[in-house]
């Protein structure tokens, strides 16, 4: 197995492949007085890498020190079908937008999103049943709020946790069908109001998560919320 | 229809939170088999970052910039990396770099890489539904429970709210990156090209090169998302500084 073979080019099209040897073929007379002269030779990746540093962006100021913990018996199933038919509806428009995908969407105001997103999250631990489910405070990051929701049991150990994001009301979506298409269109997430499974991008939330998560483990642990 | 069941954990590794969660049919996996996965798959982590990592001593990395360990004698995991950092330096004409300083740092390939490789082993032990995030690095596998596919959301990189746009994926691998994700930690060849884009989101069937495609696509500048778009199944979307969403030109 090569886990990292290099993804294969695409033949590229009639036009990139003439249009090269048109603009060369028009330059050539140029070029042959050029080369005459020595050139200079620029290697652009050995010399001119310059490193910042991990510094100076990440600035988390908890907006709530409060936890705002609501105790939540994590449900031992749910499927959550009510994702299924926005999913489906938006791969439709997903399939008639694809040749005409603009390039350039500007980001409109599409939906608004509750503030707190019910605790319908799917899950089930049958080794720890005394796992509660609770909400931590939303931690405020230059990127936007943080919060997490965990499942604690009362010694404090972590059933499970996941962070759930507000999107605001800048929300578009990309649908990307199966062969990977990113297509822009106008439609909200399909899932407004339910979390996310995740979020790409968002190292930056790393630090307001470990706070948001501290902050449900240290109000069970020390008992200022019922276990 | 059997029950579903979800499990979700995370931990901190390779700097940041990796979140696994496995949906499966408890009819047909035993509990202590996702357990035992999610155990082997963060182990790998840990033991790919104590080989990788430039903060520790110890690393394979670290001995090599110090002199003290010769590329030709690391383990087959550093060599294939370096490889394939020498592939995408070329292949991106230098804008990806994996010597800073003449030091070996093959960070912005690592992450994806071995979340990619240590995902494998959830596969391995039989489990066909989940999602592994690393650090903003996500890929997934199958489809969650009750659902047709998995729903993405990127990280607003500017802008005072935490999302600018959702995906939805039915398998395969979402990366992003860019100045938001940790600060300024894209090699710039070219000046201040990699200030183009204030992100640059990669969907593709390897987390891998998704995620190396990002990073070189941020670093090259305007010509990064239609780079990008030349390798077969990977596309790109950029967010730009004025908060707009701009996609790979239609093939």
């Amino acid at each position: 197995m090569t886990p990292h073979r290099p993804p294969t080019r695409s033949r590229p099209s009639l036009a990139r492949r003439a249009l090269p040897a048109l603009a060369l073929t028009s330059a050539s007379g140029f070029l042959v007085s050029v080369l005459d002269r020595p050139s200079t030779i620029v290697d652009a990746g050995s010399e001119t890498s310059s490193d910042t540093g991990d510094t100076g962006v990440v600035s988390i100021t908890p907006t709530s020190t409060a936890s705002t913990a609501a105790a939540t018996t994590v449900p031992t199933q749910d499927t959550t079908p009510a994702a299924t038919a926005a999913t489906a509806a938006t791969a439709a428009t997903a399939a008639t937008a694809a040749p005409a995908a603009p390039e350039t969407v500007p980001a409109t105001v599409a939906t608004t999103v509750p503030e707190t997103v019910p605790a319908t999250v799917a899950t089930t631990v049958p080794a720890t049943p005394t796992c509660t489910t609770y909400n931590g405070p939303t931690v405020s990051t230059k990127w936007g709020p943080v919060q997490v929701q965990a499942s604690v049991a009362v010694d404090g150990t972590i059933c499970w946790s996941d962070a759930i994001v507000t999107p605001d009301s800048k929300n578009k979506s990309v649908q990307i069908n199966d062969r990977a298409v990113p297509v822009l269109n106008d439609r909200a997430v399909a899932a407004q109001g339910t979390a996310f499974d995740g979020v790409s991008g968002a190292t930056i939330t790393a630090n307001a998560y470990k706070q948001s998560l501290q902050a449900i483990i240290d109000a069970v642990v020390s008992g200022q919320v019922a276990g | 229809m059997s029950t579903l069941r979800t499990v979700r954990r995370h931990a901190d590794v390779m700097g940041t939170v990796a979140s696994i969660h496995v949906h499966d049919d408890p009819s047909l996996v035993d509990p202590r088999v996702v357990d035992a996965a999610i155990d082997a798959l963060l182990a790998e982590l840990e033991r790919l970052e104590a080989m990788f990592s430039t903060f520790r001593p110890t690393s394979e990395i670290s001995r090599v910039n110090r002199g003290e360990l010769d590329l030709v004698d690391c383990s087959p995991e550093v060599i294939d990396v370096v490889d394939a950092c020498t592939w995408l330096e070329h292949a991106s004409g230098g804008a990806f770099d994996i010597r800073a300083r003449g030091r070996l740092d093959p960070a912005g390939f690592v992450k994806g890489w071995a979340a990619e490789r240590a995902s494998r082993l959830l596969t391995e032990h039989g489990l066909e539904h989940w999602y592994l995030g690393v650090g903003g690095d996500i890929v997934v596998h199958g489809r969650p429970a009750g659902r047709d596919c998995w729903t993405i959301a990127i990280a607003d990189p500017s802008k005072r709210s935490a999302v600018i746009t959702g995906i939805t994926v039915t398998g395969g691998a979402v990366a992003t990156s860019g100045t938001a994700e940790r600060g300024r930690h894209l090699w710039d060849a070219s000046g201040s090209d990699a200030d183009t884009w204030a992100s640059i989101t990669v969907i593709g069937p390897s987390l891998t090169w998704a995620d190396a495609f990002a990073t070189t696509a941020c670093a090259m500048g305007p010509g990064g998302l239609d780079w990008v778009s030349q390798f077969d199944e990977y596309q790109a979307f950029a967010v730009t500084h004025q908060g707009t969403l701009v996609n790979t030109r239609a093939a």
